[in-house]
């Protein structure tokens, strides 16, 4: 184990599976030679050339549909949408090519394609470079949707998600990638997908979270519990499929649940959750699920807006609040 | 910030109560717990006591309303606080609630749901959760209310209730033994009530004057251990014998007029009331029968009746004179029609020819069945067993 950043896990992981296997490769705008804006990519072009780590031209469609191609064809590519709001520009080669490919052949071919899209807002970067779109892609089948939060759970997730044989859309937040945390060294060591984790323990209410809203989450149950109420935090970590047994057990055991995300709330993810366990697991609530979300407006550039639009812990606190107050 | 007064839930079947009159007025100050009103609930006009603390500012309901319990009844305010605010009118059954609309933060209109189910009623709010649990520990949800007044009822409230529900019965538990009914017991409860329920009844009561009976009692025993109870079966099997069409049981669709006098005796044992059944009374003579029911006894005591032994009766008596009970009026042993309360032997002040003397009396009750005979013919023949016992020499007539 040694203390790593998020940026560092991941790219860890580029390392270990292009050592691992030779039709693993890399490509999106700014991969090769720039590292990627982020530096998540650096370092990978010197070590295994520019063969392997491709500059791609601004396409979103183009690009991804080369990968699609690649995938189908015995390669595993690891394509990158520098901006989770230009999904938006490959949608027909993802919702139409990458989800239904390997249904449609009737599983004659595989499709082991990782898109890396970088999710959230923060500092500023306005309405069309701070979208976070995870609920669209849950709305697809064919496709897994993978969020992790913590610099070990990045590296495993994105290790899983090259080894899978399905189309997986790994969704880093931008926001996240200093994050600290310790990251296993073993080249073996992967984190399941569809496999969510207690990230806190408690007994009070359960917050269902992932990404970036895990920290907001801790935030705030770190300061509930100098008043007494013990939260329970799920990092979800797969959005698709979602753990819900997890999630179930959990509110089994508080009967208060609330979702937190990033994205605008309606019709997020919290929306789905929420009315899932409504179906699931009616009998275990002892008060309406709550959803905490992003203002359902476009993200404002100016930063002091943006944080108002953004959920923080005071709004998770005063959800906590509502649910507990069995108004 | 207005606070308010709430009709507290003081009992747990009480739903809702009448005011009956107010012990505060607006301005008056008042403490929690303080007595502030008087209504009428389902038991008894009570005062009610106060939920909350403050000055009165307004009652927001008047004598002669019908209040649910948890329902707003007064608004108070802090000491020196003034309101301009609108007051909380109490709201007019079947007339819509205000329908509250806040603006969230998203800036959409989001309506409570709550003001559109009391529109319809006043639904108390429960979890899912809440529901379930209520269920499965067998709790009614009316027993169930929330922490504080309006709120929704939550699993805390139903583990709550369910405690106060433990304690309560464990104080039962404690303070008392639970003694299982006996199969005798349940036959007894089962009788007792089949003749309640089936048979009107009426009780005349008459005092015999004992002095001849005594006189004739103290003789017999010269012969044989000849209690009072033998010579009361004689003299009831006599004067059925004169009034033959009342020694009758009844049946579903009539009564049956039965040909023998047989007098069931209630004989008090450990396991419990057992009466044995005299046969052929009216052609038996009293030393016959003091030796037969001597029998009986004993065996009522050894628990050896049989069955036979204590079935077939017409009429019953029951004596419990020998505690120094005066008069009551015994039920029915159904399908019998007749029973004889014979009540305790004692001396008291009688007028005898415009002259007061002591006499040692007893009081006989005959409880009848008014579905099958007048209290005319019952009358007839609780006098036609008084005389005979009065003069007893009267039953070789």
């Amino acid at each position: 184990m040694s203390i790593k950043t998020v940026r560092e896990a991941l790219n860890e992981a580029f390392v270990e599976e292009m050592e691992h296997d030779d039709t693993v490769f890399v490509m999106g705008c700014d991969n090769g030679i720039k590292g990627n804006p982020f530096g998540v990519t650096l370092g990978l072009a010197e070590k295994f050339g520019l063969e392997r780590v491709i500059d791609t031209p601004i396409s979103e469609p183009a690009f991804t549909g080369m990968g699609i191609g690649a995938a189908v064809t015995g390669m595993r590519p690891i394509v990158e949408i520098m901006f989770c709001d230009w999904v938006t520009l490959a949608m027909d080669q993802i919702v139409n090519m990458a989800a239904k490919m390997r249904y449609m052949f009737g599983g004659k071919v595989e499709m082991p394609l990782v898109l890396r899209v970088p999710i959230g807002a923060g500092g500023g970067q306005a309405a069309q470079h701070s979208q976070s779109l995870e609920a669209w892609f849950n709305h697809v089948p064919g496709l897994k949707v993978v969020a992790p939060y913590t610099p070990a759970d990045c590296k495993g997730l994105l290790k899983a998600a090259i080894r899978d044989n399905n189309p997986v859309l790994f969704l880093e937040n931008k926001r996240t990638y200093a994050v600290k945390g310790e990251v296993p060294e073993d080249p073996d060591y992967i984190v399941e997908i569809g496999k969510a984790s207690v990230a806190r323990e408690g007994t009070d209410i359960t917050l269902v979270t992932y990404s970036s809203m895990v920290k907001i989450c801790m935030q705030a149950a770190e300061r509930l519990q100098k008043e007494g109420i013990s939260c329970e935090i799920i990092d979800l970590r797969t959005l698709l499929p979602l753990d819900y047994d997890a999630v179930i057990r959990s509110l089994g055991k508080t009967g208060r649940v609330i979702v937190v995300h990033e994205a605008s709330k309606r019709g997020g993810m919290g929306s789905d959750i929420v009315a899932e366990l409504s179906e699931r697991a009616f009998d275990l609530l002892d008060a309406p699920p709550l959803r905490v979300g992003a203002l359902n407006i476009p993200i404002p550039y100016n930063e002091t807006l943006e944080a108002a639009v953004l959920p923080d812990a005071e709004n998770v606190i005063e959800a906590v609040y509502k649910s507990l107050s069995n108004g | 910030m207005p606070k308010y007064l709430v009709l507290p839930k003081i009992g747990m079947n009480m739903e809702e109560a009448v005011i009956s009159e107010w012990l505060i007025k607006p301005g008056d100050k008042v403490e929690k717990e303080q007595m502030v009103v008087r209504a009428e609930t389902d038991k008894a006009v009570q005062e009610l006591f106060a939920t909350d603390s403050g000055i009165v500012y307004k009652l927001l309901v008047e004598p002669g309303d019908v209040v649910a319990c948890q329902e707003k009844i007064a608004m108070l305010l802090d000491e020196g606080e003034e309101y301009n605010g609108e007051v909380e009118e109490k709201k007019e059954s079947g007339s819509p609630d205000s329908t509250e609309i806040r603006v969230n933060k998203e800036g959409q209109r989001e309506r409570s749901v709550f003001s559109v189910i009391s529109k319809t009623g006043k639904k108390q709010r429960i979890s899912p959760l809440a529901r379930k649990l209520a269920k499965e520990l067998n709790i009614s949800e009316d027993n169930l209310y929330p922490a504080e007044p309006g709120k929704r009822i939550v699993k805390a409230d139903v583990f709550k209730c369910k405690a106060e529900m433990d304690s309560c019965a464990q104080r039962e538990e404690e303070a008392s033994v639970l003694v299982p009914f006996t199969r005798t017991r349940q036959f007894i409860a089962k009788k007792m009530l089949d003749s309640v329920s089936h048979k009107p009844r009426v009780s005349l009561v008459t005092t015999v004057d004992c002095e001849k009976l005594i006189e004739v009692r103290e003789k017999l025993k010269k012969y044989a251990k000849t209690g009072y109870n033998e010579i009361i079966a004689k003299a009831c099997g006599m004067a059925l014998r004169k009034y033959p069409g009342m020694n009758c049981i009844t049946e579903e669709d009539g009564y049956r007029i039965m040909k023998t006098v047989n007098i069931g005796v209630a004989v008090d044992t450990s396991e419990g009331l057992l009466v044995p059944v005299l046969k052929n009374v009216e052609s038996k003579g009293i030393l016959k029968l003091t030796k037969e029911f001597g029998e009986l006894v004993e065996k009522a005591r050894n628990g050896a009746l049989s069955i036979d032994e204590m079935s077939g009766g017409t009429f019953s008596i029951s004596n419990v004179g020998m505690f120094g009970v005066e008069s009551f009026d015994p039920i029915i042993n159904s399908p019998e029609c007749l029973i004889l309360g014979v009540g305790c032997m004692k001396e008291c002040v009688s007028v005898v020819r415009h002259e007061m003397c002591i006499r040692t009396c007893m009081k006989l009750s005959l409880s009848f069945d008014h579905a099958v005979f007048d209290g005319a013919a019952a009358a007839r023949l609780l006098k036609e067993i008084k005389d005979l016992l009065e003069d007893p020499v009267m039953m070789l007539a």
